[in-house]
């Protein structure tokens, strides 16, 4: 009836129980709430139901934001483990203890917190600036965003019942595989990166699909703004990547369970295709992250050097130079596998090849600022910030690609600073940046600056504290993921460390304490132009918040920078409506997102039945969403009137 | 008065963590950094090389960025302001060529060295390298002296100035072989050969470790690689010989089960294909 779910599963440390508990009180808290407040119906109705892209960027966002936390938690606690665990002190935590959170924090920051951020501000920003009023399926999106929120719970569920896994978020086989990890911990891993990876892959068919064809008109590939270009380039990685991560992962679920051995040492089975195969993916997955960040950037910098864009053609190529050649670099990450020399050499070269169009855009960038008007608002922090350690990591990163050089730092804590440089100072710096500068795009106030700077500084420093002395414990030979080590040598390091990332807890806690007084004064942050920044992209042109339409008359664009250009040639014809066709809300998304999960966690528990179950609870939840003829309605001239002279008034 | 203040305050504080860190390194070893075998030297002069040229780009990128950023700030408005120019094409041919000839600099070095410092490419030297065949172990190493006909566990003699070929494998999950201060990482492999060729110039003991997780032990997967002169390391194989009880077959499959933080063990090898029994053993179809 349970399969292997016994009561066992149910027993841990104190410290798990500790955060099992904590975390399910912060649910218990949530639901005490919406019905205290009645707020049961809305929910429903407003968000978890809801297909607008708006509605549902939020979500991911928020959705991250959890997880950022949860990820945070995580790091803490390993840096608090190697703070103590020198010499005879064997720390707080167990190795496998250790070995789950270091996995977990893997998996959190790279698939919850960095995809979910940036599918988030895809979602939120991408259609407003091509002029559109939703993507292209946005039953789908709603879909992708229930897949990727459920995925993201087996990570949670895996404190209470059962364990993570142990093997470091790349899970190379055969310790991944059944012989020696038999227990659930892979199985979640699996299920987490199986169900939101198919999340990820819808979101990205859906986002192509919008870009090419639903810009407004007049907006030819090359007046896209970068964001949208950054969009594309990434999505094309996600519709290639995504594919070659599903089936490697299938392969080893069919390993772990019908007994195959495709990455298994024995029985003719390779453990290293699989270690291919998942750099095949994992590779592009890193530009999947950063080509956004990109994208933001060059958004933010133009607006606040009040100039415009410089070489946005070079810019282009560049994004996609980099989405080919992220593509031909994947075996960088295991040089020390033993291929030939030349193979090995090869594939350095095409990695610092990918350092010339990223130092292209760096240029850029810093020439849009050269003879601009720099105002230092907290995006253009976060974009300093970001040039600061963004250049270590990328410098870094090219050192790692020259193959002797990389048997050395391989693994090493050195790795480990690398990417947190570029994933850290890119991916999240970038998405603060955006965070900041859209913000009151969709509520119609400011973030509060002070707290934002301060915000900022303790991200900055904290980094710098955190991840600079990994890059020195690298070179004195301290490998990643040890839960203990003997050389005293190294603990001052690794309390510095330790405290950088308290420090950077203290830049998430000025962040939400940033939230909570930007809503409180949100009177005194109030913006009623619809473009508090100086905008130049079409996203500024609708009012914040948007209406749900986007735009009541589909902007038509002759330049780069459309709205700048409407802005200087401002008419003041009377706007023509036209009735607007909306998608209407479903559920359909969250009960496959729900069935998803407990596809998931039967599998992970061998409940077959409830798998089968589930599978056909799926299957028919298809089929229903598939005969339903009343998808989508209407809005007639006449509401779209009301609502626009409503909002005018206001 | 108060933004003298505060610029004084950052710089006293730049200075004193300066100076911390600069302590910190002249009184810590850094493995990487001081090494003791050729090919360590070599791949140290690597990355310093690489660095050095990669800093031509990296260095006027962050100080043109805060120069920029201070020139151009909006309240300076004696600075230069073009708000329309956004297209140069001899700024852009600049920065795709600059960085492209440091990346055709950094290709060729890349080329000829992977090529050099190949891990499977005995080291030249006119003397007969000495074989250690190393086994990762849940969560140890076996290293096996098939000519001398020795084995030890957590530990390895080596003489100095004598080229070592490393054949590697593992009875466990993938682990990767490191001696930072003689040379680069390899993985080893289960049922898989895989070769590291390194040397010892000088005489100390260096650690060695794993930088691959296998599993709860891993952490434990240190070992010491202690490099003497020729004289003490035959005496060393000769006094094993003496003292150590025999590994066969069925011994090392008391020893392969999963252990952790192993003392230092000495063993008189019986079985002279042992190697080879381990790696094949996964390409055999078991016997039960």
């Amino acid at each position: 009836m349970f399969g292997r779910l016994t009561l066992e599963a149910f027993k841990h440390d104190w410290i798990e129980y500790l955060a099992g508990v904590s975390m399910m009180m912060g649910a218990v808290f949530v639901l005490v709430l919406l019905t205290y407040f009645k707020r049961w119906g809305w929910i429903w109705r407003e968000w978890l139901t809801s297909v607008d892209h708006k509605k549902i960027g939020i979500m991911y966002i928020v959705t991250s934001f959890i997880m950022l936390v949860k990820g945070l938690v995580d790091a803490i606690m390993m840096r608090a483990q190697q703070a103590l665990a020198v010499g005879d002190s064997m720390g707080y935590l167990t190795a496998s203890h250790f070995q789950q959170i270091f996995t977990a924090h893997g998996v959190t920051m790279i698939f919850f917190v960095g995809m979910g951020v940036m599918f988030g501000l895809i979602n939120l920003i991408m259609p407003l600036q091509i002029g559109a009023r939703d993507v292209a399926f946005p039953f789908l999106n709603s879909l992708s965003f229930w897949l990727f929120a459920s995925g993201g719970m087996f990570i949670l569920v895996s404190l209470v019942i059962g364990v993570f896994a142990g093997t470091g978020w790349t899970a190379y086989p055969p310790l991944s595989g059944l012989e020696y990890s038999p227990g659930v911990g892979v199985d979640y891993w699996l299920w987490t990166i199986q169900i939101s990876g198919a999340g990820s892959l819808l979101s990205g068919i859906n986002f192509f699909v919008t870009i090419l064809k639903m810009r407004a008109p007049g907006m030819t590939l090359m007046k896209m703004p970068i964001f949208v270009w950054a969009t594309l380039t990434t999505v094309v990685l996600v519709i290639f990547a995504f594919p070659i991560l599903t089936a490697n992962l299938a392969m080893l679920t069919s390993d772990r369970l019908l007994g195959t051995h495709i990455f298994t040492s024995d029985f003719g089975g390779n453990p290293m295709m699989y270690v291919n195969l998942i750099w095949a993916w994992g590779h592009p997955e890193v530009y999947i992250l950063v080509l956004p960040a990109f994208g933001i950037f060059s958004e933010v910098v133009p607006v606040f050097s009040h100039k415009r864009l410089f070489g946005y053609p070079t810019m282009v190529w560049a994004l996609i130079a980099i989405t080919f050649l992220s593509f031909i670099v994947w075996l960088h990450h295991f040089f020390t596998m033993g291929a030939g020399p030349s193979v090995n050499a090869f594939f350095g070269i095409m990695t610092m090849i990918i350092a010339i169009p990223t130092g292209v855009k760096v240029f850029n960038w810093l020439f849009t600022m050269f003879r601009g008007r720099v105002v230092f608002t907290t995006p253009m922090l976060w974009f300093m910030g970001f040039i600061a350690i963004f250049v270590i990591g990328g410098m870094t990163g090219v050192l790692m690609s020259i193959p002797p050089a990389d048997f050395q730092l391989h693994n090493s804590l050195f790795l480990i600073a690398h990417f947190h440089s570029t994933i850290i100072g890119g991916v999240l710096f970038g998405f603060f940046a955006g965070y900041a500068y859209w913000f009151p795009k969709f509520y119609g106030f400011r973030l509060n600056e002070t707290l934002g700077k301060y915000a900022f500084w303790c991200w900055f420093i904290g980094f710098l504290m955190a991840f600079l002395p990994l890059y020195a414990l690298g070179l004195m030979g301290a490998t990643r993921r040890l839960n203990h080590y003997g050389e005293t040598d190294w603990q001052p390091l690794f309390i510095v460390a330790g405290m950088g990332a308290l420090l950077i807890a203290a830049g998430v806690g000025f962040q939400l304490l940033q939230l909570y007084v930007s809503i409180r004064d949100r009177k005194d942050n109030r913006d009623v132009t619809g473009d508090p920044w100086d905008g130049r992209t079409l996203e500024w042109a609708t009012r914040s918040p948007p209406p749900f339409y986007n735009f009541a008359v589909v902007p038509e664009v002759h330049e780069r920078d459309a709205f700048w250009e409407m802005k200087k040639s401002k008419s003041t014809e009377k706007p023509h409506y036209e009735p607007i066709h909306m998608p209407k809300n479903t559920g359909m998304g969250v009960y496959i997102g729900i069935l998803s999960f407990i596809l998931g966690f039967a599998m992970v528990w061998y409940m077959f039945w409830l798998a089968a179950l589930s599978t056909l609870g799926i299957i028919i939840c298809c089929i229903l969403r598939l005969c339903d003829k009343h998808t989508d309605y209407t809005v007639s001239v006449e509401e779209v009137e009301i609502i626009e002279n409503r909002a005018r008034s206001v | 008065m108060a933004k003298k203040f505060k610029i004084a305050l950052i710089v006293l504080v730049l200075i004193g963590v300066s100076a911390l860190i600069t302590l910190f390194f002249v009184t810590h070893p850094v493995a990487v950094l001081d090494p003791k075998g050729m090919i360590a030297i070599k791949q140290r002069r690597l990355i310093i090389t690489a660095c050095l040229l990669m800093l031509i780009v990296v260095i006027p990128v962050l100080l043109m960025t805060w120069i920029f950023a201070w020139k151009y700030r909006a309240s300076n408005k004696n600075a230069k302001y073009t708000p329309e120019w956004s297209h140069s094409y001899i700024a852009e041919v600049f920065w795709w060529g600059i960085p492209l000839v440091i990346v055709v600099f950094l290709a060729i070095i890349t080329w000829t060295s992977s090529h050099a410092l190949d891990p499977f490419k005995p080291i030249d030297r006119d003397k007969k390298p000495l074989k250690v065949q190393v086994v990762a172990l849940q969560w140890k190493w076996l290293f096996i002296y098939p000519e001398q006909g020795v084995a030890s566990i957590n530990f390895m003699q080596l003489p100095e100035k004598t080229p070592i070929y490393f054949e590697i494998t593992a009875d466990a999950p993938m682990n990767s072989f490191w001696i930072p201060q003689l040379g680069g990482q390899m993985y080893a492999m289960p049922a898989m050969r895989s070769k590291l060729h390194l040397i010892a110039d000088e005489k100390g003991t260096y650690k060695g470790l794993s930088s691959n997780i296998s599993g709860t032990g891993f952490a434990g997967m240190t070992f010491v690689a202690k490099v003497t002169t020729e004289e003490d390391f035959n005496s060393w194989v000769s006094s094993v010989k003496q003292a150590s009880s025999p590994l066969n077959f069925e011994l090392y499959r008391d020893i392969a089960k999963p252990s952790s933080y192993n003392p230092v063990a000495t063993y008189v090898l019986n079985q002279n294909d042992l190697f080879d029994q381990i790696v094949m053993k996964y390409h055999k179809p078991p016997k039960d």
